[in-house]
Order: C-alpha cells, then sequence, then structure tokens
C-alpha cells in the first residue's frame, strides 16, 4: 500500500517537473499563411444596382394598345415584307395565269 | 372595271401601311407563311390569302365579326330567300350547283371591303394593303353594285341625270349605308327589305317635316304620302334587266346571257305591303331570273318560279327632285306609260306578276 502511494507521489513529481519546464521553453513565432485564391460567383442581385430615379410621364389618351404578343415572341416578317415592297421583284415573279375569256354578255 | 396586274395586286406600295396598328403584328399573324425563308414557295407555304375568311379580324374586332356573320353580305340570305320560294326540296341541290357557281362570288369577306377589292374583281390590295375604315366606293361599293346602282347613282344611263344625293351632294354610299347597317347590326334577315326602310328617307334625319305645316310642297299631302313610297314621285328611270341564263363553256368557264336591260319607270301595287311598309304603289323593277335561268344544270330548277313577281319592290338610286311624272298632274294619273299595266308584262310571267300590275291607271 505504501509502496503505490510512493509510485503515484513521484508520477505527480515527474508531471510537475515536465510542466515547468515547458512553460520555460520561449514561444515560437506564428506565421500567417497567404489566403488560397477562390472562384468569385457573385449571386445576382435582385434589384437594379442603380435604382431608377422615379419620373412623372403625363397620360396621353388613347393609350397606346397592348401587343399581342412580347416583342421578342413576334415572328419576323422582314422576308415579306423584302419581296411585297419592291415592285420590280414582284413584276420579275409573277406568274401570269392564262385566264380562259368569259362567254358572259349582257349586263351581269 | 378591269382587274389589275398580278403584281400590283400584292404589292404593299404604301410605306405608311408599315406605321399603322394592323402592320405592328407581322405579316404571318394574320397571313400564316413561313418566316426567314426567301424561296418563293416555300415562304408561301400555309400562305392564308384572304385572312378575314377566317375570323382573324374576330381577334380584336369580336363584336363587328360576331353580327357580321347574319349580314346579308356575308350569308347572301337574300339569294337564298327568293330562290327557296321558286325551287323546291326536290330540285334545291342541284340548283345549288349552278347556284354556287355563278353567283357566290358576291359574297364579302372584312377584307373584301376594308383591304383589297372583291374576288368579284379578282381582288388584289386597294391601297397598298391600308386598311381602310370607310370602304372605297368604286373599288368595293360600285364595284359590285356597278350595272344598275352605280348607273344610276352617277347618271350612267343615257338621258337621265345622276341622283341628286350624288350630284348636288357628293354623298358616298356609306352616307347612307352605314357600316351598323352593312355589319348586320339590325339583326339576322332573310332580305334586304325585311323591316322598316333602312335607310329610310324621312327617319335618318335628313328629310324631316315632310308632310308637316310648314312643308311647302303641295303635292305631299296626306293622300300622297299615305299610298306612294318616296321614289314613286322622286325615281328617274332606272333599269331593269331580262332573262339571265347562266350555264359552262366548253372549257368549264362558267358564263351567263342577259337580254339588253331596259330604262323607264314603272309604279305598281307594293309587292312587299307592311306596317312599315304601307303604301298602295311603289316603283317596280324587272328582276333578270327567268324560269328556265339554271335549265343548264337541270330541268325545271324554279319548279314554283310564279311563287313570287319578277317586277319587283325597288329603291332606285336616281332620286331627283324634278322627275318626269312629278312634273305636272297628268304627267302621271292618267298617264299609263309610267305604270306597270298588263302591256308591260311578258305573257309568260303574267301569273307570277297580277298582284302588282295596276288594271286600271289612277
Amino acid at each position: 500500500m505504501m509502496q503505490r502511494l510512493h509510485k503515484l507521489i513521484f508520477a505527480g513529481l515527474l508531471l510537475l517537473l515536465g510542466s515547468l519546464a515547458v512553460g520555460c521553453v520561449e514561444d515560437e513565432p506564428i506565421t500567417p499563411v497567404p489566403p488560397t485564391p477562390t472562384v468569385a460567383d457573385p449571386i445576382p442581385p435582385k434589384h437594379p444596382a442603380i435604382a431608377p430615379t422615379p419620373t412623372s410621364i403625363a397620360r396621353q389618351f388613347p393609350l397606346p394598345v397592348p401587343t399581342l404578343l412580347p416583342v421578342a415572341a413576334r415572328p419576323s416578317s422582314q422576308n415579306c415584307v423584302d419581296c411585297h415592297t419592291d415592285a420590280e421583284t414582284l413584276k420579275a415573279m409573277a406568274e401570269t395565269v392564262e385566264k380562259a375569256e368569259s362567254k358572259s354578255e349582257g349586263e351581269g | 372595271m378591269p382587274p389589275v396586274e398580278v403584281w400590283e395586286k400584292i404589292n404593299v406600295s404604301d410605306p405608311e401601311f408599315f406605321k399603322t396598328l394592323h402592320a405592328r403584328y407581322g405579316c404571318t399573324a394574320c397571313h400564316g407563311g413561313t418566316v426567314d425563308i426567301y424561296d418563293k414557295d416555300a415562304a408561301h407555304e400555309g400562305l392564308v390569302r384572304d385572312p378575314s375568311k377566317d375570323d382573324v379580324c374576330a381577334t380584336c374586332h369580336r363584336q363587328t365579326v360576331e353580327v357580321q356573320a347574319d349580314s346579308l353580305h356575308t350569308d347572301l340570305e337574300g339569294y337564298y330567300t327568293v330562290l327557296r320560294a321558286r325551287s323546291d326540296e326536290a330540285h334545291w341541290d342541284q340548283l345549288m350547283i349552278g347556284f354556287e357557281l355563278h353567283c357566290t362570288e358576291c359574297h364579302a369577306t372584312c377584307g373584301q371591303c376594308h383591304v383589297s377589292r372583291p374576288t368579284f374583281l379578282e381582288g388584289g390590295l386597294a391601297d397598298g394593303h391600308q386598311f381602310k375604315k370607310t370602304p372605297s366606293m368604286t373599288l368595293a361599293c360600285t364595284a359590285c353594285h356597278g350595272s344598275r346602282v352605280e348607273a344610276e347613282y352617277k347618271g350612267k344611263n343615257e338621258g337621265v341625270r345622276g341622283d341628286t344625293h350624288w350630284t348636288k351632294q357628293g354623298m358616298i354610299c356609306a352616307n347612307c349605308h352605314t357600316g351598323d347597317k352593312l355589319h348586320g347590326n339590325l339583326g339576322d334577315r332573310d332580305h334586304r327589305y325585311d323591316g322598316p326602310e333602312e335607310p329610310s328617307c324621312t327617319q335618318s334625319g335628313c328629310h324631316e317635316g315632310i308632310g308637316a305645316k310648314q312643308d311647302e310642297v303641295m303635292q305631299h299631302t296626306d293622300n300622297h304620302l299615305a299610298k306612294l313610297s318616296c321614289q314613286v314621285c322622286h325615281a328617274q328611270p332606272y333599269k331593269h334587266c331580262y332573262n339571265c341564263h347562266v350555264q359552262k363553256d366548253e372549257q368549264g368557264v362558267p358564263y351567263f346571257k342577259t337580254d339588253p336591260s331596259k330604262v323607264s319607270i314603272k309604279i305598281g301595287r307594293n309587292p312587299r305591303k307592311s306596317d312599315e311598309r304601307p303604301w298602295e304603289y311603289v316603283v317596280l323593277r324587272h328582276v333578270p331570273v327567268a324560269r328556265d335561268t339554271f335549265a343548264y344544270y337541270g330541268q325545271d330548277l324554279l319548279p314554283n318560279f310564279d311563287a313570287l313577281p319578277t317586277w319587283t319592290y325597288a329603291t332606285p338610286h336616281s332620286i331627283a327632285k324634278k322627275t318626269p311624272q312629278n312634273q305636272s298632274c297628268d304627267a302621271c294619273h292618267g298617264n299609263p306609260e309610267v305604270f306597270l299595266t298588263a302591256d308591260d308584262v311578258a305573257p309568260d310571267e303574267f301569273e307570277t306578276n297580277k298582284d302588282v300590275i295596276v288594271d286600271k291607271v289612277p
């Protein structure tokens, strides 16, 4: 019993001496590590970056007629317009259909 | 009126059109076709030549298009009404073969009045694709109603002056025949003379006070106003047509033949007497139908030909303040020249016209 007690006291003294020895050593300085570069992925803002300045618009009647489709959704008709506004093209492409002469006589 | 050149019919020649509301939606919105292709045939794939036939106009003009379906210009019900009376069920289908081939060109769509020439004139843009709220009198109204109405109204019948509404007032058709009436807003009608007079000389805000104390025309007596339609005194001689026959030539092209027309005034008994048209005497016009008009398409297709007179209720567009029959009392009273008497009626048509013939000239 006495022998076990001596062992515990001896171990406690060793721990105390070790702690004192460590505490007397000078602290090593911490060297800052440069930050790791990351890819920017900003979240799109929900609102315009610059708030529009409110302006008062005079209402003019009649109001413009609402369009049936958003402009971007309307199919282009440029091919139609290009041909049907060019008289020379129309003349060149016109197909003359021979129409049988009517035998009608008198007033209709 | 001759048709225009093929290329001219489809030439959107007025750049102002592209600034208009109807141009906003692009060509294909109404006409279909294929976008972004410049090959003629491919671009025209799915093209709709006259979109108004398919009620495209109803997208915006719903109320007008809805009633337009009942317009006589659209449903041609006036023709069907008289043909139903003169034909019968057994002959109807055969009769319709001829009718559809010869008579349905008179049908008019929205576009045929407001955008292009009517099919009767072989179509073609009337004014560079501009939409005309009031159709052109020449290219729309009288293009179809030319032989009788235009000739009378503009004084093209030899020896007869034009209608005073034209020669003195310069009034176009739409001044009296307004869009409301032409579009069928008056309701579904079986014939153009159904219901009250539209337009009415005295109820349209023009000739008011006829027969009232301040009226200085001594012939506007109660007796005259009760017994005579306005035209009895104020129509100048107008056109009568006879013997229309329809058939096809060797190539299958339909054609018609009519006898020479005659110009005269014929006062007869009112075949459409009603509370709204109560007059005893009206002016009558001989219409071109004959017993065998459709004989090419079948035998006796108008078996009830005598059901309606061939001298019919008329409203000539040859109105004048002074006319041959109102020059004096004797110009009308006792003058058989201005009345429809038995001598004026062909023997074959006597039975059908017996109720409108004036037996004793008043």
